[in-house]
């Protein structure tokens, strides 16, 4: 029984291969199914009726989704990966090599080392198929292409369109490829089998096909002037600018494509096939490549129902929603909803506010349109399952309401009594808020086992993150509709319990509320920023709280404190910022530029500075991140021992999609791991002694006895199976 | 075979031409309204078989605007739509039709639709502007072209204005607001006659929306481009005044008319959808009706004299129906024009001769005003041609349930000659 290419006797010379593995979701180019390609060019060398080869995948919406990650979870060896490599590379360069025509019919997602098989094919044709993806997306894993991508891809269409493929990972639909050239056409999706027909005949009676295909559109002298050394080199040094201003030098993986792509550019075809497998096997063996892997079958995982999930509920069951609230959340979560399908009334208590949410949306989609993303005609129909309301009529059908009105309880209560009365008995109520108890909106309910909080991030158009939180007595069934929901708008779920703040504000307050004691306390506050952005945050908490807004962020303040007593008490710096609040319309830390304090703020600083007494000395790096993130951790243990968090690996991936908590470090707790946990517990212990509010919790103390969080490597914790592999590659 | 009824209905606001909705083309009121509906009554669109849109205007890239309206309102594909045409009474037929296909038990649920947007009735070319320019795509060598050029007149460039084609009534060549001033002459409906109609439009338009009568059957638009909402009619004007309407000047007979914009409905966007269904079917649902039709009749006269057409129809319905005027408690009776309206209130008490319903009975008399579109009519409130019709039931059902009256008449002229005229009746919960 084939892995995965299957073929009978030739017809008429043509030997039809179909790409199957059988018994998984996708195809995915595992080890045993290389092996396999390879017998297969030996058996079409040998047999000298064979004149061509055509392959096709059976999968629908999928034709090569990539190598097979798993295989990769363990391959930290440098040998090993360069060795992984180069049997890859031989096997494409056979493919390459056939003697016969070879076409691959591209229907579905072609990623990874299913685009480097392609590309070592004489001609691929794509389809029109939504799910038709082509790229190369290894560098999100840390890794580069390793099987000639790096080589074959800048041969075929230029250094200067390969280039930003491969470093950034994006993923092409069959017009795009087409009109970048990945591919030699780009036709219908009934017309695939029959074009791959006129293509072979066409090749086996002139020598080649490529007249029938449309000429690229870049003229001659472009293209002599691209492949230019120095054109090339100017590239790729802008390129490098590009990715360390982005990356502040903390992913590995596109600057070694840099450096391969560089050095490959004097060097000859067979030293350029080396250079791929010596980068990778470089980047197979770093700690960033390792967490990159393990983020993303995290998030992988996360798009399952969690066991814990005792009831189903398909995603695609999902018909109408409606959402309470137009404005820039409501509206937003709106769209989200329409988009994947869904028919959504959106209600707001005011045709003003209604308006402003619908013009929300029409700006979004316009935008979208505008930038090529969708077509008028999409946008349209997207448009059109929304339907504004100011009145509760049409709920009575809908699976889930979302409600995202104003933060006030009272509000809140009086909206979900109403909603019970509108809404049926299976339609789940979902809140969005973001500080309140979900078991307090849910309090007066008449049926509270329906009441679940589904927390989006804002801009919930950009956010990956919505958190669904359970009380103790939403009902499984309701808790599956959300999950579903979740599952349905493409965005990665973290399942929590409720309690203030819940898991990613809760971990938050006490990181941005250590900002505001250091910044009175250190000599040199704004080297904080730094530390922040070195330790691989997107930014440093003082920019974070100027993005929230420094009345939202106190209100989450004073919520935490309320919660939880003194160890998330407020630094005294929040509470003396309420005197600006008045004077100031939006007031920020940071002044425009950036780089000082605004003058208010300082001078409210150094006032506080003053009252506190005692010298200041400056704070180093190190110091500056211990005392920002190590209170995370240690909250972090508290809702794992609580059960509010059932994994430290959720906690992970909340704190990484919720708030860009830096990704390569694999989340706080892995973090804490990765330093010690006995570490994190002493330097907690220190800084406790001048601030009794760090002081280790019981919990961590317990987890640092074990030496772990009791977290589970991500591939035994999650099955290895295809199904990640699918999504990765064709998400 | 059951029973037709009426479960619901709603409007987009009445808008006049190339204002506020001009950005919504035919197809998006309709799917609004529809939407709007399903909602409303809580019906899912898969519980709908069928869809009818009556519409005039023929938006050229919709030609059956009523599959259009029916895919995007989200109602599934292997429902049936299709698009009627009886120019003014359009909404009309799509009602009548509806329940006729119920009562003869093809369907059981069906939404009937009236829609035009007269903001986006094209502007056309000339015939001989597209015959030169299709001999100059012919054209091979440059000589020819160039002759192909040369050949254009200026005259050939100026368009033709499609709304003004369409309401002109091609067998008599007059345009509707001439066969008003027809009708004025021959029944003698002076200026101030229709002036004072036309005031008294506005006044009871207004005063409706005022007391909120007509806010039930109304939702909310959020046109483009701002997204503003637009929650009630644009056209009833609070400081309307005779002095006003008689400073303008008669827009069809220039010299010796009498016939205004002023006293003459406006060029108007909107849409209207009602939800018909069988009986027993919306019985099992836990619908209930408003009404239901008691009969309908659509009635023909001669086109020059088109204004008359509610005589004929109604006496025709009323007829169907075994019933006289004075057992109708409320009528609205579409105001094309004030004298045309003002004409047909005295053709009630002296019927035309050829009106083959009206002399057989003494079934007909003139309106009492207090039963009279009582919350004004399409002077004040606009007509959009083809949803009108639908209207004119939807105002009705919902003013018999606001006075709690039985038996309502809504009748309306129709282009070309034709009236129409539907008798409801109310059912209350």
């Amino acid at each position: 029984m084939a892995v995965m290419w299957h073929y009978g006797e030739p017809e008429d010379g043509i030997l039809r291969v179909s790409i199957n593995c059988e018994d998984r979701p996708v195809n995915a180019l595992s080890r045993a199914a290389m092996e396999e390609l390879r017998e297969l060019v030996e058996a079409v060398k040998a047999n000298s009726q064979i004149r061509g080869v055509i392959f096709q995948s059976a999968k629908p919406g999928v034709f090569i989704a990539g190598a097979d990650i798993t295989e990769f979870e363990d391959l930290t060896e440098y040998a090993a990966a360069e060795e992984v490599s180069q049997f890859g590379q031989s096997v494409f360069a056979e493919v390459e090599q056939l003697g016969v025509p070879a076409i691959a019919l591209i229907s579905g997602a072609c990623l990874g080392g299913g685009l480097e098989f392609a590309l070592s094919c004489t001609y691929r044709i794509a389809d029109d198929h939504e799910k038709t993806k082509l790229g190369l997306p290894e560098v999100q894993l840390g890794l580069l292409p390793g099987w000639g991508g790096t080589v074959r891809l800048p041969r075929l269409i230029g250094l200067i369109e390969a280039l930003p493929l491969i470093l950034s990972g994006q993923q092409l639909n069959g017009y795009r490829a087409r009109s970048k050239g990945l591919v030699h056409e780009m036709v219908p999706r009934e017309a695939l089998v029959d074009v791959g027909n006129r293509v072979m005949a066409t090749h086996l009676e002139r020598g080649s096909a490529l007249s029938l295909f449309r000429k690229s559109k870049k003229p001659g002298w472009q293209r002599a002037v691209e492949n230019s050394g120095l054109v090339k080199k100017y590239a790729i040094n802008k390129a490098r600018r590009e990715v360390l201003k982005k990356t502040h030098g903390h992913y590995p993986a596109p600057l070694q494509i840099l450096d391969t792509v560089q050095n490959g550019v004097s060097a000859g075809e067979s030293q350029r096939f080396r250079l791929e497998s010596n980068g990778i096997a470089k980047l197979a063996g770093s700690p960033v490549t390792r967490e990159c892997i393990r983020l993303f079958f995290l998030s992988e995982n996360a798009k399952k129902p969690p066991q814990e999930l005792t009831a189903t509920f398909d995603a695609k069951e999902l018909k109408q929603a409606a959402v309470l609230g137009a404005g820039a959340m409501g509206a937003g979560i709106a769209l989200l909803l329409a988009r994947k399908g869904i028919a959504t009334r959106l209600k707001d208590i005011k045709p003003e506010f209604v308006a402003r949410g619908v013009q929300t949306i029409r700006g979004l989609l316009q935008k979208d349109v505008k930038r090529k993303r969708l077509t008028p005609r999409q946008a349209e129909a997207i448009f059109d399952r929304i339907s504004p309301t100011v009145d509760y009529r049409g709920l009575k059908h809908a699976d889930i309401v979302i409600e995202a009105v104003l933060e006030e309880i009272d509000i809140k209560r009086q909206v979900f009594g109403e909603l019970a009365e509108a809404t049926s008995d299976e339609t789940v109520l979902a809140t969005n808020t973001s500080s309140l108890l979900v078991s307090d909106i849910a309090r007066d309910v008449p049926h509270p086992e329906r009441v679940v909080g589904l927390h989006f991030f804002n801009p919930p158009h950009q956010m990956p993150l919505v958190e669904i939180i359970h009380t103790p007595q939403t009902s499984p069934i309701a808790l599956a509709k959300a999950f579903a929901t979740v599952q349905r708008l493409g965005k990665t779920a973290v399942v929590a319990g409720d309690c203030a703040g819940f898991l990613v504000n809760r971990l938050l307050g006490p990181y941005m509320n250590e900002a505001g004691f250091l910044l009175v306390e250190s000599a040199n506050p704004l080297a904080m920023d730094k530390a922040a952005v070195n330790f691989g945050m997107p930014m440093g908490p003082l920019a974070l709280s100027d993005l929230v807004g420094l009345d939202v962020a106190a209100h989450v303040a004073e919520n935490l404190h309320t919660a939880y007593g003194d160890r998330m008490k407020p630094a005294p710096l929040w509470d003396a910022l309420k005197e600006i609040r008045g004077s100031e319309r939006k007031p920020k830390l940071l002044a425009a530029d950036g780089k000082s304090l605004n003058n208010n703020v300082a001078s409210i600083v150094s006032r506080l500075q003053r009252e506190a007494g005692g010298s200041r000395s400056a704070v180093g790096e190190q110091e500056i991140i211990e005392r920002l993130v190590y209170p995370i951790v240690n909250e972090g243990a508290r809702c794992l021992a609580e059960g509010i968090a059932r994994r430290s690996e959720d906690v992970d991936l909340a704190m990484v999609f919720g708030t860009g908590f830096a990704p390569f470090r694999g989340g706080p707790m892995r973090y804490a791991e990765s330093v010690g946990l006995e570490t994190v517990v002493k330097s907690l212990e220190r800084m406790a002694q001048t601030h009794p509010h760090l002081a280790p919790s019981d919990s961590l103390r317990a987890f640092a006895h074990e030496g772990s969080f009791g977290s589970q490597t991500a591939g035994t914790h999650h099955e290895p199976d295809d199904v990640a592999t699918k999504r990765r590659f064709a998400s | 075979m059951g029973r037709a009824v009426i479960i619901a209905g709603v409007r987009t606001p009445f808008v006049k031409a190339a204002a506020e909705l001009k950005e919504m083309p035919a197809p998006e009121l309709g799917r609004l309204v529809v939407q709007e509906l399903l909602y409303r009554t809580e019906v899912l669109p898969d519980q709908i078989d069928e869809l009818i849109c009556g519409n005039v205007a023929s938006p050229v890239d919709a030609a059956n605007v009523a599959r259009v309206i029916s895919l995007r309102a989200g109602i599934p594909n292997d429902r049936i739509a299709h698009t009627v045409n009886r120019n003014c009474a359009s909404g009309m037929e799509a009602v009548t039709q509806a329940a006729m296909k119920i009562e003869t038990g093809i369907a059981k649920s069906i939404v009937a639709v009236g829609v035009d947007s007269m903001s986006n009735v094209p502007l056309l070319f000339r015939k001989r502007f597209g015959d030169k320019l299709l001999q100059l795509s012919k054209a091979k060598s440059i000589g020819q072209k160039l002759s192909g050029i040369l050949r254009f007149r200026p005259a050939d460039f100026a368009p033709l204005i499609g709304i003004k084609l369409g309401l002109t009534d091609p067998v008599s060549g007059l345009m509707m607001g001439d066969t008003a001033e027809k009708l004025a002459r021959e029944y003698g409906v002076s200026r101030e006659e229709q002036d004072a109609f036309a005031l008294q439009s506005h006044q009871k338009a207004v005063a409706a929306w005022q007391a909120g009568r007509l806010s039930d059957e109304t939702m909310t638009v959020y046109p483009q481009p701002k997204s503003e909402a637009i929650c009630a009619d644009i056209g009833p004007r609070e400081g309307q005044s005779l002095e006003a309407l008689a400073k303008m000047k008669p827009y069809f007979d220039r010299q010796w008319g009498s016939v205004t914009v002023g006293n003459s409905c406006g060029i108007t966007d909107g849409a209207v959808a009602l939800l018909l269904m069988d009986e027993d079917f919306a019985a099992s649902l836990g619908l209930q009706p408003i009404g239901r039709i008691r009969a309908s009749a659509f009635a023909g006269c001669d086109p020059a004299r088109m204004g008359l057409g509610p005589v004929y129809s109604s006496a025709k319905a009323l007829h169907a129906a075994g019933m006289t005027m004075s057992d109708v408690d409320l009528v609205e009776l579409n105001e094309a024009f004030a004298a045309q309206v003002l004409a047909c209130q005295r053709a009630f008490d002296s019927p035309p001769n050829d009106c083959s319903n009206c002399d057989a009975t003494v079934r007909l008399k003139a309106i009492d005003d207090e039963k009279l579109n009582v919350n004004g009519g399409a002077i004040a409130i606009g007509h959009p041609v083809g949803a009108t019709g639908a209207r004119l039931i939807l105002t009705l059902l919902g003013e018999l349930r606001q006075r709690d009256k039985e038996v309502g008449l809504a009748t309306l002229c129709i282009g070309g000659g034709q009236g129409g005229a539907v008798l409801v009746e109310r059912m209350a919960a």
